[in-house]
Formats: structure tokens, sequence, C-alpha cells
């Protein structure tokens, strides 16, 4: 790999930006419907004393880097706000979330951040009485040698994460007396208000990043889904935290029957991360020219960060456009085909190098997309706004969860066809537009 | 043992053994435990027992006691019918430590058959238990009976969102020294919050209070406990508009005053004050949560009609919400309640709604089904 090819390579990271990659970053409202999601997040959080919202988006789209910014924001406005930023990854199975992993990630994100940014140290109080009670059931799994909330959580959710008999375990012990453990938590949460207030810090705020990437299925023994189970039936201690917080959460959640349902629980709204408009809604589908050139500053501010000229990556302009339209909109994903072209041949990168990541990307979508889809999808192929019916809803989300159909916010909302998948011809029997009468 | 707040025992059952214990017992050494984890509880068990068996004696032992025995018997000399000793919990320290109260007495065992030759019965919360079983293994080999009141009343309550226990499991599983460790704690707390919190802080200094509140009533001092809800809590709530709260804090001073006795105005709390607040919010979780206070008062007072049409009154509203759990326990005191009335017509739809709370408090595995399985074996028998 020369050295140029490196460079492009680590610039086109998929990774969401941070707040300090603010030569990286580029305003995108406009093409999202204006939402304004940072404003309006920190809006919610400074006119209430305790609020719980979710944020909701296609894998890729741009919560993490939305949040991130949101995280700058509350720390450096006035009032400032004390924001511990939690990733699910380390902590949790993503197959298998319940909110007792939840509380342990908070919990433990918790201890070490305040230790780390302001050099506070939790008493551990309650809440090692309440993990006391799980030793017996942990027995030589989890041995303190002295108690810090930090490591003694990281270890028990060790436990959990990697042995999914234990987790059992520990859920049905912790079922009865969760609200205890949410109150150990709250009290930890109140000792640290009082602290940061000391400090200058109007309050404590948590963002919990990833919980969009939980994998989707069907509960055993329940007609609810894992999201369902998560975000519904444990929405009373998902937001019995006494200070503000944040969820990403899976956009096929948010599209469900249970939009409404959603929105009273989590503070009146609903805010989306949506993909970017490059394309106008079906069945017109023509270029939009304000997005692509939006989706063509992100591509320069990354190259000039390393200073590689545009000539040196694409070969003419017309291939930095076809890969934009083939993105859909998807920030990670333009990031994630500049590489794939990169390894596919060498720089620039050229029509081939399309054509190659085409092939591949349809592929994909033929292996995945069954008869049901198809139907839906031939429906949205000539309307944006087109309503599944309540047979149809599973089928919907499925698409919306592999990004077969992207979501859109401009005027209005409205989905339309992965660039991919609009490539693809529909299997034989599936009526399409023209056939129908 | 470990505390089972989930498991209420049968405490008809338990004080029927006492009694016992004390009718076949008298004249005779014989020691006892048994468990109490309310002090307000506690004492209104000992008062019905002292209704039946006039010759109990009581003796307190104070805060930070170490020798238990000789106090006990600078407090009470002559030979009592039986002693009841209350209290000790405020001088054991937390399980991990090695208590001296304890230790002494342990030591003290074979002094005690000598001094009192009657049953001796110790009041203990579980944790206090705990420790006494593992510090003082003597002692406890010694006791002859164990004796265990977990619930708080004959009748049920249904929970509004959370059970008075869950709410408060973390402070009330606190053990003597750690609550008044905790007490302080949370003074502290309040007092470095300021007198005017930030929104964001008082949350958790009301969550503060409300803790302190407990700890307080938890403790017997009923006093302090009813100032913090009335003139701190009530205030704020009051200025902050918030009704839900201010009815559940009205609420909780008059389940302050039922324990003092005061039932009159308990029962003039709960029915102008907490009632029609959560009629105002259309909380019919709620409005059932107080309309079975009511009851439970009503009933102590004999006014059993009254008590029968409340439950009939709130079951259909608890059917269209679908909140079985307090159905259940609704349906089981209306049972009891229609059998307590003794007319042969209400027995048919007694067993009824017996059987329904019993079999649906067993399907959905509910705390509450030992207590209403004890409830149907009592009242129906083969009935």
């Amino acid at each position: 790999m020369s050295e140029l090819t490196g460079k492009v390579f680590k610039v086109f990271s998929e990774k969401p930006l941070t707040p300090d990659q603010t030569n990286l970053y580029v305003p995108l409202d406009d093409l999202r419907g204006s939402y304004n999601t940072v404003h309006r997040l920190a809006g919610t959080i400074r006119a209430d004393e305790g609020t719980t919202q979710v944020l909701a988006g296609h894998k890729g789209s741009g919560k993490s880097t939305e949040l991130m910014r949101l995280q700058k924001e509350l720390e450096t406005g006035n009032p400032k706000y004390f924001v511990v930023y939690c990733s699910s990854d380390e902590d949790i199975d993503r197959n298998d979330i319940d909110f007792t992993e939840i509380l342990f990630v908070i919990v433990r994100q918790l201890a070490v951040q305040l230790k780390l940014k302001a050099n506070i140290t939790l008493e551990p109080g309650y809440f090692k009485k309440r993990l006391d009670s799980l030793r017996g059931l942990l027995g030589s799994q989890i041995e303190f040698e002295k108690f810090d909330l930090n490591l003694s959580v990281a270890k028990i959710s060790g436990v959990i994460k990697n042995s999914p008999t234990t987790r059992d375990q520990v859920r049905k012990a912790m079922e009865p007396v969760t609200d205890s453990f949410l109150a150990a938590a709250n009290d930890l949460i109140g000792d640290a208000t009082l602290q940061l207030g000391k400090m200058g810090y109007a309050g404590l705020v948590i963002l919990f990043d990833d919980l969009d990437k939980m994998i989707v299925r069907p509960m055993e023994g329940t007609r609810h889904t894992t999201d369902e189970h998560l975000f519904i039936n444990r929405s009373p201690q998902m937001t019995g935290f006494k200070c503000h917080i944040i969820y990403s959460m899976p956009l096929t959640l948010a599209y469900s029957k249970h939009h409404q349902t959603l929105k009273n629980l989590y503070g009146g709204q609903l805010p989306l991360v949506p993909m970017i408009k490059v394309k106008t809604m079906p069945p017109d589908g023509v270029v939009y020219a304000a997005g692509i050139a939006a989706m063509r500053k992100m591509i320069d501010a990354r190259l000039n960060s390393e200073r590689i000229f545009f000539n040196e990556v694409f070969d003419n302009e017309q291939t930095c456009n076809q890969l934009i339209q083939l993105s859909g909109g998807q920030p990670s994903m333009l990031m994630s085909m500049v590489k794939e072209a990169v390894i596919a041949d060498t720089l620039p990168i050229k029509e081939a190098s399309l054509h190659r990541i085409r092939v591949e990307g349809k592929r994909e979508f033929r292996r995945q997309l069954r008869r049901d889809h198809w139907k839906v999808i031939e429906e949205f192929r000539t309307n944006g706004k087109y309503v599944p019916d309540e047979d149809e809803d599973p089928v919907f989300r499925d698409l919306l969860e592999s990004r077969a159909l992207l979501q859109y916010v401009n005027d209005e909302e409205w989905c339309g066809l992965n660039p991919f998948v609009e490539l693809l011809e529909p299997p034989a029997g599936i009526k399409t537009d023209a056939a129908k009468p | 043992m470990q505390p089972n707040l989930d498991a209420p025992p049968t405490v008809e059952a338990e004080l029927a053994a006492l009694r016992r214990l004390l009718d076949f017992g008298e004249g005779l050494f014989s020691s006892s435990i048994a468990v109490c984890n309310s002090p307000v509880e506690r004492d209104r068990l000992i008062t019905q027992v002292r209704e039946t068996h006039p010759g109990v004696a009581v003796v307190a032992i104070p805060a930070r006691t170490v020798d238990v025995f000789g106090f006990a018997i600078e407090g009470y000399t002559g030979p009592p019918k039986a002693l009841c000793l209350i209290g000790l919990e405020a001088s054991i320290a937390s399980q991990e430590a090695d208590s001296h109260t304890l230790r002494s007495l342990n030591a003290s065992r074979d002094l005690w058959p000598n001094r009192y030759p009657c049953p001796i019965v110790l009041w203990l919360p579980e944790y206090a238990a705990t420790a006494l079983s593992q510090q003082a293994r003597d002692y406890w080999r010694f006791i002859s009976h164990r004796f265990y009141f977990a619930t708080e009343s004959p009748m049920l309550t249904p929970r509004a969102n959370v059970t008075y226990a869950d709410k408060y499991l973390n402070a009330i599983s606190l053990s003597g020294d750690e609550k008044i460790a905790r007490i302080e704690e949370l003074k502290s707390r309040i007092e470095s919050a300021g007198a005017n919190p930030v929104p964001a802080l008082l949350q958790h200094v009301m969550v503060w209070w409300d803790e302190l509140a407990v700890l307080y009533q938890f403790a017997g001092d009923l006093d302090e406990s009813l100032r913090i809800r009335r003139e701190i809590e009530l205030p704020v709530y009051k200025r902050l508009g918030d009704v839900r709260e201010s009815a559940l804090t009205m609420g909780q001073t008059a389940d302050i005053f039922e324990q003092r006795g005061e039932i009159d105005e308990a029962l003039r709390i709960y029915r102008e004050e907490q009632l029609p607040a959560f009629e105002r919010l259309g909380d019919i979780r709620a409005k059932a949560v107080t309309l079975v206070r009511i009851a439970g008062i009503l009933m102590q007072r004999g006014e059993i009609h009254e008590v029968i049409r409340i439950y009939r009154e709130i079951m259909p509203p608890l059917e269209r919400i679908g909140d079985m759990h307090s159905l259940i326990i609704c349906r089981h005191n209306l049972g009891s309640a229609l059998l307590s009335r003794g007319y042969k017509k209400d027995i048919p739809a007694a067993r009824e709604h017996l059987r329904w709370a019993l079999a649906m408090a067993e399907t959905h595995n509910y705390a509450e089904a030992a207590q209403i399985r004890e409830t149907v074996t009592r009242l129906l028998g083969g009935r």
C-alpha cells in the first residue's frame, strides 16, 4: 500500500467524528429536514431538570457524531453540564440487552468519567450492598479485593456479557429488586449532582450511544421484539434515572406502531437523524444537487485535512458524484465505499472501481431480500410515501433495518430505495408499477 | 437468614403461635426471637399480645447498650409472665463488625434462665437477626422458638407504582448503626445543597428528605418523620404545583397517624385530601390504593358494610384498566370482609373471590400468594 493509499484509507474512517474534529464536520441540517438535532436536544435539556430522550436513525446516518457535538455544546455552553458519554460495545452483548446491563454501564461510566474529568470519587454506598446481594449467585467468578465502582462493576459486566447463563440468572435475581438497584444508582447520581453543582455545573447528562445497534429479534415466550421490550416494557426503569439522559434507538422502532407510545414515554418527541437527500422522492427520483454538493464537501474536508489533491483520489468529478449517489446519502457508507474502492483498484478511483462496488452491493442485497420484501420494495420504488399495512409492517421494519429502504426527512418524511436495491430487478412474478392495471 | 420481603408470612398464624407459647410456657424459661422489620408494627403486635396476655412486660433497650442482660435486670426485676425485649438493633453493629453487644449477649446466655423463669421474646428486624445468628452463635442455638412478622397488615394493599418495601428497600435493609450513619450522611448532603438548590439538585434533595423521613419512621421517631413530611416536603410540592407528589406525601402523613393510632385523622387525610387529588389526576390505580387504606381503617372500626361497598366500587375500574395485581388484592380483601360480616348468603361469593384471588396470585407468581393461601385455608377450610 503506497503512502497516499494509506493516508486515504485512514482519513476516510467510518468512525463518528469527535467534537474536536470540527475541520471534518459539514453541517447537514438543511438536507435533513432542518431539524437541528443538537440544538433541539440541548434546548430540551436546558428547559427542564430531568429529561429522558431518544435519538433514532439508520446505522451510519451520523447519530454518534451528533451526540458528540451535543456533548461539546453542553460542556462548553452556558450553563454548562457534565456529560457522561456511554458507548455500550465494551460491556454489552448486542444480541441480548436488557435494563440490567444498561444500569451497570451507566454506573461504571459515571464513576470512571467523574474521576477522570472532575476528580470526583463516588462512594459506592447502596450500590455495593446491592451488588453484594448478587455475589452468592456469581460465586467465585466475582471476588472484590477492594470494592471500586469502576473495577467491580466492570468485573460483573464482563461475567454477564460472556455467559448467557449467568446473565439470565442475574436478571432473574435482580427482577424483583430492580427498583432498588435503580434507587441505588440514583443515589450515586444525586451525590454526583451535588458535587458537580459546587464546581459550577448545572446538572448531569448521560448520552447512551450504540443502543440503535442492538439486535432486534422476537423474544422467546412473548409477542415482543427485543427493542420493544427494552424501550417500552422497560420504560419505567429506562426513564427512571434522575438526570438528563439520551439513548440512541433503532430506527425501525421509531417507525413501528409504537411511534406514539414512544413519543409519550420519551419527552414528547422522537428526533431522527435521517439520510442526506441526494435524490428527490420517487417516482421522480432525480439527482438532488445540493445533497451531492454537501457530501462532496465531506470528501473535500477529509482530503484537505491530509493535504491530498482531489485528482489523486478520483479520476474525475463524475466518478466522485457516482460514488456519492451510490451511498444513498449515508455518510458512513460513503466513507466505507471510498475505502472499498481503494482496496479494489489502484488510485485514483475510476469507473472500474465503482463497477466492482455496484456488483458487490447488488449481490449482497440479492442474497438478503425475500419475496415478501420485494412486494413492499416495489411499492416504494414508485411512491416514497407508501404506507405499509399492518401485515406489511414487519417487512417494512426488516427493510429499514437492513437499509434496503432509506429514510429521508425534508419538507416531509419519505423512504427511498437503497441505490443498490434500485439497481436490482425484482424476481419473476412480482408486480412492478408498469405491470399494474 | 436473608431479608425476604417478597414472601409475606402469615401474621395471624404467627401471632397465634406466640400466644400459644405464652399460654403453655408460663412459668418456664424459654428463649425466642420475633422478626419484625418495622418498630411501629412490632409495637402494634405487642399491644395486641398484651391485650390477651396482660402480664407480658416490655423492656426497651437503648441505643449503644453493650450489656443487654445487665440493662434488662435493671429495667425489670420482677418475674413477669413473659418478657419482650425490643430495640436491640440500635446497639448492633453492621454484619461485618464484631459486635461487643452480641458478644456480651452470647456470654450472658446462661444467666437468663435463672433470672427469668418465663418466656423471653427478643424482637429484631431481619438484618439484626442475621447478625445475631452469625455473631452470637451460642445464644442463637439457645433459641427455641422463632416467630416471623414481615407483613404489616392482615389486609393486603395494592402497590401504586412501586411497593413501600421496593422503594425503600435500600434504606430499611441497613443495620442500626448504618441507619444512623445514613441519617447523618443525608443531613450533610441536604445542608450542603443549600436552601435553594438548582432544579437538577432539588429533585435529589426531595428524595433525600423522603428517605430521611422513612429512616426516622423506621427508627420509631414518628414526630420527626411527620415534621419532615408536613413542614418540608409538602410545602415544596405545593409550591411546585406537583399534585401527585403532594397527594403521595399526604398519604404518608396519614400512614404515620394510622400507626400512632390516630385513625380519625388518618381517615380524614385519606378521604378529604388524598382521594380528591387522585380523582382530579384521574389516576385509577392510586385512587384504588387510597380506597383500600380507607377500607382498612373502616374495618378496624367495624364498619364492615361500608368496607364491602368500597371494594365493590373499586373492582370495575381496576378490571377496566387491567390492573391484575390490585384486582387480586381487592378480591382477597372483599372475600375476607364478606366472611367477616357473618351472613350465610355471602359465603358463595366470598369463596369465589378468595379462590379467584389465590389462583391468579399463584398464576402470576405474586408475592402475596402465600398470604392469600393462608387466608383461604383459615377462612374457608374445607368449604
